[in-house]
């Protein structure tokens, strides 16, 4: 907003008024204009040669200062980690250096400035003396009157002033570019996940989901799913498990095509999903992650969020009942109209999940996938939130992350992934009572107080 | 230090991206600078000729001249156009000033729509990159 304010008032003018003032002197006074177009021409010079540096120096100074205005964010925003690791006076120091490079870039920006500020003014100056120089020669043979003589001086001090000025705006320009360009670099970057063309809305009508090859890496080099099969019959739940970092998350984002997949497909009701658009593939599904995020509005709002039009209390309270958020709802002195605080700091993980259930449970989509949605419920909080997930799942096709093997050991299957393939599949008695030790009893029995190691 | 770094587009990709935003309310801005013009046009060569021609009467003033008839045409000119001019620069800076609110408007929202479709909150310029490193 202020690049356009720039460009009108300092550059758009500066050049009307130039145009302007050699017209008027050339018709008048001539070899004024002469003078004015010589020296405009030179000032022009000096701007353009040095608007290299003086971009360049803003520049940096942009970079330098968002680097520490990004780091004491960081450091504020996660006090307690800091504390925690008693890092206190490593961050103020780092703080410290980063704030004396600002401070050194920003004074670095005030010598180019400074330097180029010089150079304007001797070429402003010499315009108007040597302007007024010539007008007194002139006026002096008699070649112009009193009148002239006063236009001579008006634009001789006009358009220094307005050069002058021009500048500064040129410089706020470029400040200003040099601000906006990170975000338009950011902007210009092409999404990771894009609606093909002519890509047509996926239309549910079982729930039938299947992985059919599919293969996923986040770097190259390491693969993380290679050839992944699965296959989920309408209705059916399916539990996930499987050592830390063996891409059970990653399977729950490429069904939600948060990324997409490698290579192979992902098919519901026959539907590849990587031809339909993002947003029909993510109305099909409800979701519920280990750690939700809440918007920065009240719990009602939050339950309601996917659905259209306005809040309806009574139904927001019916799933808040089923999936116990009412109870802790019932505390609060706005009760279901508290807010919950960005990102849903006011609430605990466990309230959020079961908020979060809440919403899956309006929500009422084919596919559902909880990626340890149980994750932080207490021993008691589970069991009612588990009989709520029952609930919710009655009827979903249902796919089901849990390090806490209780959480889907009533599944109707469970399947083991390590190293990006299936290794195992049956039912959790099926699994336990396999002739040799798979991976899933050795995690059974490796389960200490309801939990896996990693 | 690299999730504050991040990349910066060149200033031709910034002014190009600029004049994208803008274009819906050129008209605005067009119109801000077309009456910019005629300012300085009325403001910067008009007035300053009529002032002109005040003094060159007045450098062959002879005594006892009846001041009305030689100036009064020229005063009162004088003072219309300093008037006019000034309008003009009001219309000049009040179209260009929504242009260019609009345009900022605009940008932001323009801005906010390519975060989500990034998927990023904008902490980080390569949302690549992030979400590919998990």
């Amino acid at each position: 907003m202020d690049g356009l304010d720039n460009l009108h008032w300092g550059i758009l003018r500066i050049v009307v008024v130039v145009l302007c003032a050699i017209a008027v002197l050339g018709f008048y006074a001539w070899p004024v204009a002469v003078v004015l177009i010589v020296l405009t021409v030179a000032f022009v010079a000096v701007v353009v040669k040095r608007s290299g540096p003086v971009t360049e120096a803003a520049r940096n100074f942009s970079k330098a200062h968002s680097r520490a205005e990004g780091t004491a964010s960081d450091v504020i925003r996660n006090v307690s980690t800091v504390l925690v690791g008693a890092g206190e006076e490593a961050e103020s120091a780092k703080l410290h250096d980063l704030l004396d490079s600002s401070v050194r870039a920003d004074l670095r920006g005030r010598r180019v400035f400074m330097i180029t500020r010089v150079w304007m003014s001797g070429t402003v100056g010499l315009m108007t003396w040597a302007s007024l120089f010539v007008g007194v020669v002139l006026a002096v043979r008699g070649d112009i009157h009193a009148g002239v003589v006063y236009l001579v001086l008006f634009y001789a001090s006009q358009v220094s002033a307005q050069l002058i000025e021009s500048f500064m705006q040129v410089r706020n320009l470029s400040r200003g570019l040099g601000r906006a360009s990170k975000l338009v670099a950011l902007v210009s970057t092409p999404p990771e996940v894009e609606d093909a063309p002519g890509a047509t809305q996926l239309v549910v009508t079982a729930g039938a989901l299947r992985f059919d090859g599919v293969s996923f890496s986040y770097r190259p080099e390491q693969p993380l799913l290679t050839n992944f099969n699965l296959e989920l019959q309408p209705g059916e739940h399916v539990g996930i498990v499987g050592p830390s970092g063996g891409g059970k998350s990653t399977i729950t984002r490429l069904v939600l095509r948060l990324m997409d997949v490698d290579g192979g497909r992902i098919m519901v009701d026959a539907q590849d999903i990587a031809t339909c658009t993002q947003a029909s593939v993510r109305r099909a599904v409800s979701y519920v992650s280990q750690d939700p995020q809440m918007l920065h509005r009240t719990i009602a709002e939050n339950i309601w969020y996917g659905r259209a039009g306005p809040v309806d209390i009574d139904l927001v309270r019916e799933v808040a009942t089923a999936a116990h958020v009412d109870e802790f709802v019932r505390e609060l002195p706005d009760g279901y109209q508290t807010v919950v605080g960005e990102r849903g700091l006011k609430l605990s993980g466990g309230q959020r999940q079961r908020v979060a259930i809440a919403q899956a449970m309006l929500k009422g989509a084919p596919v559902l996938i909880l990626d340890e949605a149980t994750s932080s419920q207490d021993s008691e909080s589970e069991r009612y939130v588990q009989e709520a997930l029952w609930r919710l799942m009655a009827a979903s096709t249902a796919l089901v992350v849990a390090h806490r093997l209780s959480t889907i050991a009533q599944l109707d299957r469970i399947i083991v992934i390590d190293g990006g393939r299936v290794v195992e599949t049956g039912t959790h008695r099926e699994l336990l009572l396999a002739g040799t030790v798979g991976t899933y009893r050795r995690l059974w029995e490796h389960q200490s107080g309801g939990f896996l190691s990693s | 230090m690299d999730e504050f770094e991040g990349e910066s587009a060149s200033t031709r990709d910034t002014l190009r991206y600029c004049v994208q935003l803008a274009r819906p309310y050129g008209r605005f801005l067009l119109a801000g600078a077309g009456f910019l013009v005629l300012g300085v046009i009325i403001t910067d060569v008009a007035t300053p000729l009529v002032f002109a021609e005040v003094l060159d009467r007045i450098a062959v003033l002879s005594p006892h001249t009846r001041l009305w008839p030689r100036f009064g045409a020229l005063i009162v000119a004088y003072g219309v156009l300093i008037v006019v001019g000034q309008v003009f620069f009001r219309f000049s800076g009040w179209l260009q000033w929504e242009g260019s609110l609009r345009s900022f408007a605009n940008g932001i929202h323009s801005s906010f729509e390519r975060l989500l479709a990034l998927g990023t909150d904008g902490t980080s310029t390569t949302p690549q990159v992030r979400s590919r490193l998990r």
